[in-house]
């Protein structure tokens, strides 16, 4: 389970940063903007999980 | 599309192709960066002189794709046998270099390869071993981690064959907006003139008129003024 999550998070801090650095500079906007995504995905996906597993069980 | 929308999509374009020659006029050329980019993550970025950019892409993609293969213990890159992935294969190619690598491992030409032997491979039972099923989920991992870093790779490695424009036409869109700004402000400045001075005559008239509607009541008042004094006098002389 904890391997799991964490190759999850390591695959969306990964794809966040190749995704960020295409686009901005080495200033303060990389960091804000590669964690920005990252929380995007890391949200956005677990709450997508969240919604499978919910209405699975309701199933 | 607008004509603005046309002319921005034009700089763009010209700023891309700025990207690549002034790549060039660093005496870098961007197709061999577009290549080594594809061959080692990140090393597109350092021969185009973007260092941090080359450096961070090799750690973190370079790093997230060994880490993989050192999961899955060098299955997670097989093009042969009943372990193999071929469909992963593809995008595990495009980090061109260390795929190439785990693929020749995987053929038993580089150290390191872990034989099963072909008779155990064909075997139903290996598939059914406790080794082979605890190891499945590593592998899993490393498949993804291998596929990942792979398809990353190509998006970094087009970035660097590019010139790497990202952070340039960001730089360019706010030049472009604050270039908006101060024209709208040289547009505002240039009819104010022309509103004051149309609005000039009005404010004279308007001052014209002004000393006159205040004249009239000082005119009215005066006279009262005057005449208080002379009932003051009146009631002091009786």
């Amino acid at each position: 389970m904890i391997g799991t999550v964490l190759a999850f998070l390591v695959s969306c801090a990964v794809a966040a940063f190749v995704c960020t650095v295409i686009k901005e500079d080495f200033d303060k906007h990389l960091l804000l903007a590669w964690g920005r995504l990252f929380g995007l995905m890391v949200g956005g996906i677990s709450a997508f999980a969240a919604a499978v597993q919910v209405i699975s069980s309701m199933v | 599309m607008s004509e603005a929308a046309k002319k921005d999509a034009h700089d763009d374009e010209a700023l891309i192709l700025d990207a690549q020659q002034a790549m060039r006029d660093r005496g870098r050329i961007p197709e061999v960066a577009g290549v080594l980019g594809w061959l080692i993550p990140g090393l597109g970025h350092i021969y185009g002189g973007f260092y941090k950019k080359g450096a961070l892409g090799l750690v973190l993609v370079l790093g997230l794709y060994l880490a993989g293969l050192g999961l899955s213990q060098g299955d997670a890159v097989q093009l042969d046998g009943d372990l193999a992935h071929p469909i992963a294969f593809v995008a595990q190619v495009g980090a061109g270099l260390p795929t190439g690598l785990a693929y020749l491992r995987s053929r038993g030409k580089l150290p390191g390869f872990r034989d099963v032997p072909a008779e155990e491979l064909e075997s139903e039972d290996y598939f059914k071993s406790r080794e082979f099923i605890q190891r499945l989920p590593d592998v899993q991992t490393g498949l993804l981690f291998t596929m990942v870093a792979g398809l990353l790779n190509l998006l970094l490695a087009y970035d660097a064959f590019r010139g790497s424009p990202g952070a340039v036409a960001r730089h360019l869109e706010e030049a472009r907006i604050e270039l908006r700004i101060q024209r709208l402000r040289e547009e505002l400045s240039a009819q104010q003139p022309e509103a004051e001075a149309e609005a000039e005559p009005k404010a004279e008239a308007e001052a014209e008129a002004e000393p006159k509607a205040e004249a009239e009541p000082k005119a009215e008042a005066e006279p009262k003024a005057e005449a208080e004094p002379k009932a003051e006098v009146k009631e002091e002389t009786s």
